[in-house]
């Protein structure tokens, strides 16, 4: 009882909604890693499932696995605990499960309920999908306020007056998206990039359109998806166009999860399939099969290009040359069969270009993929065996590219959980889809041995560390020797109260780049590291954030480096009117570029910033959420960064800006019906 | 009255050997001047959260000599106004000479939230007076600040001063006017025992790690010891007598190279009806 009002006194207290919940998961998964992760897919993800919450008492293992801060043994403990008993009676009794502590209940409650019965596998009638589905339109306009170099018109030959960039310096884009209990989602959105023209002689309308659909539980299919989609299966070897599997504080969550085909609802311009697909069970064994073909971007002569262009922006005349120049055809296959301990899966793709991938010939790009076609197939396995969950996935490529990643996840005992993972990926093994647990943002030419822990050593504390160390058996960009590095991270966290939270993180790395000052090629090593502290607060209405942040760099041609870091975050929810005010003023000092930060920030809906902070000065922005009723939301962001180093211009090329200020601009307004 | 005369006393000996070096804003009579976490007392320039705490009406005057110089000398004048909806604090702060001297006064609003959370937002504006060419320069600028109280024994406190890093054009330079950055805690050791930490970044200028100790001996008596840490450290010492409606505090501090900065304040506050 005494646990159970206190967890009712702290949702009281700690008002948050899912939108700041959704970003606090993120920010915690994406906060260590430099790579741009699909933002809208994970909040798509998670809206979804907050609009349809999972029924505890009937839900699988897979759908818990949608919850991403949940670890493979907290998902385990879950089902182990609702086995027992039967079932829950409440949704409190959620803090008598071990390994389970009020941070990870908290986060759960907007995704899960409790229900007797499962109405996912109620039939469809058509009538009811139009009827309480729900349909949801953004508009969204972007601007920098400093007029870039792009846009600066310049007198030409013929004595013509032309800007670099066709189009206007705004960015806007337009979403529909339809939701019927999760079980039939379709949308579209159209995007135009700032500095894309909307109407001329580049472009009539948008530069982007897509249009996706997805069905759950349709007829026999368990899954169908149309129109542009994603597709992940095994650890990523093969296939994975959703999150990869990264370093996190989120220690014990390397195993990639949440597979399956899934509609596509971003307005990322690239990662994504076009086409059809769908999962069908068999007895005990799903198979999903899909097919797709797109155009991408890409600089061809001649029927070949070296690589692919992935920006998506389309402003000048050689990006607009690009556009749309290779043909990409995909198949796809993938069977999964549980054994009741055990899943075995395979999976097999097979892609076809239009142009010949030509990569650049340097020492580096030796063994890149080169060729029309190419075909990758994959074996993945998890077993359960009391408290160890051992998995892997094998896969070769059709020019004999090996790559196998297999682990194993323990918890002795409710307080204590380890992860050890192995990976191998040969140079050869050069693939377009793989995004599988890696340090390189390329899935290949790398070995290492990763080993994660979480520890709940005390009441009110939480422990989380990792060891990584990995090898790169041959060169890699900016690296022109076989190479080393260990990453190291310990994460604590202190809840003295229910409405106070303090975590420390303490982040080493050691690797190896090529020498700059050598005549020779040779490499350096360099090493980073960095501590970081942060005081959350939430006092009802109020809450702040507190940040300090120290990073040191060291290398053999460059003289040891410390940087700075420290924001204050304030949040404002109003009494009597919906409106929801976010303010941030950072100070940031990184002499050198080793030293850069990466912290987050709060944006508007779909949107989300993990802007690099590098060299001196302050930013500062005000977010404001305003909901005018239960229909129709209104976002809107200015954010300024003032650089105090006596600079005269920021950035390079066509995106250079006079003076020492930058400021950003967003505005979006959401319709629901 | 053998309390005053003692004050006055010890007053007139430090200001006699004054001394301090040159920053736009006048220091605060917080130990250290780690004062952004400070609740306790407002003062000119100090975090405009602060103001948020005041319960009564304020007027004051303060005079810092830095480094025996008078011609660095900062003069100040405060006056805080308590009201239900928000609280409003006027501020002025002159130094310099015939020749050269720099006027900056200001505006805050500030308020308190359940008296768990303090925000202060002050405009400035800042003018300098050049005799060489007859003229005045100015600039106006923003200072915002915030104090959180996360349990009744800890306060946070955050202040920035010219974010934007605003600068006044001279005839033939630009001046920089100070980008400030501070962040603190005030931590209540016991009903007698405070301690303070602040650390500030001046975006052009080195940082400052300050922190101290407050212990009010006697309900009217208060002293404070501590050090702050920029290119050297530097110690500091001082004390506060409460007579009734009137403060008055001293403070001083020891620059190993620049030697001694005193600082005086008088405080008056308009008892409620």
């Amino acid at each position: 009882m005494l646990i159970i009002l206190t967890l009712r006194s702290q949702a009281q207290t700690s008002i948050q909604t899912i939108d700041e919940i959704i970003n606090e998961i993120f920010e915690q998964y994406a906060a260590e890693t430099e790579e741009t992760i699909d933002y809208e897919s994970f909040y798509n993800d998670l809206v979804s499932l907050s609009e349809n919450p999972l029924n505890l008492n009937n839900t699988t293992r897979e759908e818990l696995e949608k919850l991403p801060f949940l670890t493979d043994i907290q998902i385990e403990n879950i089902q182990a605990y609702i086995y027992k008993n039967k079932k829950l009676s409440t949704i409190y009794e959620l803090q008598l499960i071990d390994g389970l502590d009020m941070t990870d209940v908290r986060r759960m409650l907007p995704f899960v309920k409790i229900g007797d019965n499962n109405i996912n596998n109620d039939k469809l009638y058509m009538n009811e999908v139009f009827k309480y589905g729900k349909s949801d339109i953004f508009m969204r306009y972007d601007k920098v306020v400093e007029q870039k170099k792009g846009y600066s018109k310049s007198i030409d030959a013929q004595g013509n007056a032309n800007a670099a960039y066709y189009g206007s310096p705004y960015y806007n884009a337009l979403k529909y998206s339809f939701n019927y209990k999760n079980r039939i989602q379709f949308g579209t959105n159209m995007e135009k990039d700032a500095g894309e023209q909307f109407w001329g002689s580049t472009h009539k309308g948008y530069d982007f359109y897509s249009f996706y659909f997805q069905g759950n539980n349709v007829g026999k299919m368990k899954t169908l998806v149309v129109g542009n989609y994603r597709a992940s299966f095994g650890q990523g070897l093969v296939f994975n166009s959703g999150f990869g599997s990264s370093k996190s504080s989120y220690t014990l969550n390397v195993i990639s999860r949440n597979n399956g085909l899934k509609k596509f609802s971003s307005t990322n311009e690239t990662s994504f399939f076009r086409g059809a697909g769908t999962t069908i069970s068999v007895g005990k064994t799903d198979v999903s099969v899909f097919y797709s073909n797109k155009k991408q971007d890409a600089d061809t002569l001649n029927g070949s290009f070296n690589s692919f262009y992935l920006t998506g922006l389309h402003r000048t005349d050689s990006e607009i040359k690009k556009k749309h120049s290779v043909g990409m055809q995909t198949f796809g296959l993938h069977t999964t069969t549980n054994f009741g301990i055990a899943r075995l899966g395979f999976t097999v793709a097979h892609t076809l270009l239009s142009d010949t991938l030509k990569p650049e010939i340097e020492p580096y790009s030796t063994f890149y993929f080169r060729g029309l076609r190419q075909t990758t197939a994959g074996i993945d396995y998890r077993i359960r065996l009391s408290t160890f969950n051992i998995f892997g996935e094998s896969a070769m490529t059709n020019n004999k590219g090996f790559a196998t990643v297999n682990g194993v996840l323990f918890s002795p005992t409710s307080t204590v959980s380890l992860i050890m993972l192995w990976r191998y990926y040969s140079p050869t093994y050069d693939t377009f889809y793989a995004n599988a647990f890696s340090e390189n943002t390329r899935t290949n030419n790398e070995s290492g041995v990763y080993i994660g822990t979480e520890i709940r050593p005390f009441r009110k504390w939480k422990m989380a560390a990792y060891v990584d160390s990995y090898r790169f058996p041959w060169l890699k960009y900016g690296v022109n020797a076989p190479s080393t590095g260990q990453d190291y991270l310990l994460h604590a966290e202190f809840a003295p109260k229910r409405n106070v939270l303090m975590n420390w993180r303490l982040k080493y790395e050691q690797k190896q780049r090529n020498n700059s000052k050598s005549t020779i090629y040779t490499v350096e090593n360099y090493s980073k590291g960095s501590l970081r502290y942060q005081l959350l607060f939430n006092s009802g209405k109020f809450s702040t954030k507190n940040l300090i942040e120290i990073s040191y760099t060291d290398s053999l041609n460059q003289h040891p480096s410390v940087g700075f870091a420290a924001s204050q975050d304030i949040s404002y929810t109003f009494e009597k009117i919906p409106l929801r005010i976010d303010l941030r003023c950072l100070l940031f000092d990184a002499p050198n570029y080793d030293n850069r930060f990466y912290l987050y920030e709060k944006d508007i809906l779909y949107a989300f910033s993990i802007p690099m902070i590098y060299r001196k000065g302050m930013r500062y922005y005000l977010n404001l959420k305003y909901e005018a009723d239960k229909n129709w939301s209104f976002w809107f962001k200015i954010a300024q960064t003032v650089y105090g180093d006596m600079r005269k211009s920021i950035g390079s090329g066509n995106e250079e800006i006079q003076g020492n200020k930058k400021t950003d601009m967003r505005f979006m307004l959401s319709y629901r019906f | 009255m053998r309390k005053l005369c003692l004050f006055l006393l010890y007053s007139i000996i430090s200001l006699a050997i004054i001394s301090q070096t040159h920053d736009l804003q006048p220091s605060t009579f917080t130990v250290a001047n780690a004062s952004v976490a400070d609740s306790k007392y407002y003062s000119a320039f100090k975090n405009p959260a602060s103001l948020g705490a005041i319960e009564n009406s304020t007027l004051g005057i303060q005079y810092e000599n830095k480094f025996i110089i008078s011609q660095l000398a900062k003069k100040s004048f405060y006056s805080a106004f308590q009201n239900k909806l928000l609280n409003v604090g006027l501020t002025a702060n002159f130094s310099g000479y015939e020749l050269y001297n720099e006027l900056l006064t200001g505006i805050a609003l500030s308020k308190n939230f359940n008296n768990t959370f303090m925000l202060g937002v002050q405009y400035n504006y800042y003018s300098v007076y050049v005799a060489e060419t007859n003229k005045r320069y100015a600039a106006f600028f923003p200072q915002v600040g915030v104090i959180a109280r996360i349990s009744p024994s800890v306060s946070i406190g955050f202040s920035t001063f010219n974010p934007a890093q605003q600068t006044i054009q001279f005839k033939y330079l630009k001046k920089q006017i100070p980008s400030v950055f501070s962040l603190g805690t005030d931590w209540k050791i016991s009903d007698e025992l405070n301690f303070l930490f602040q650390t500030d970044k001046n975006i052009s200028g080195n940082y400052r790690f300050a922190g101290g100790f407050e212990y009010v001996i006697k309900d009217f008596l208060t002293v404070r010891t501590g050090a702050y840490q920029a290119e050297y450290l530097t110690p500091c010492v001082g004390f506060g007598l409460k007579l009734e409606t009137f403060i008055f505090q001293i403070n001083n501090e020891l620059h190993p190279i620049l030697g001694l900065t005193t600082m005086a304040a008088i405080q008056y506050s308009f008892s409620k009806r």
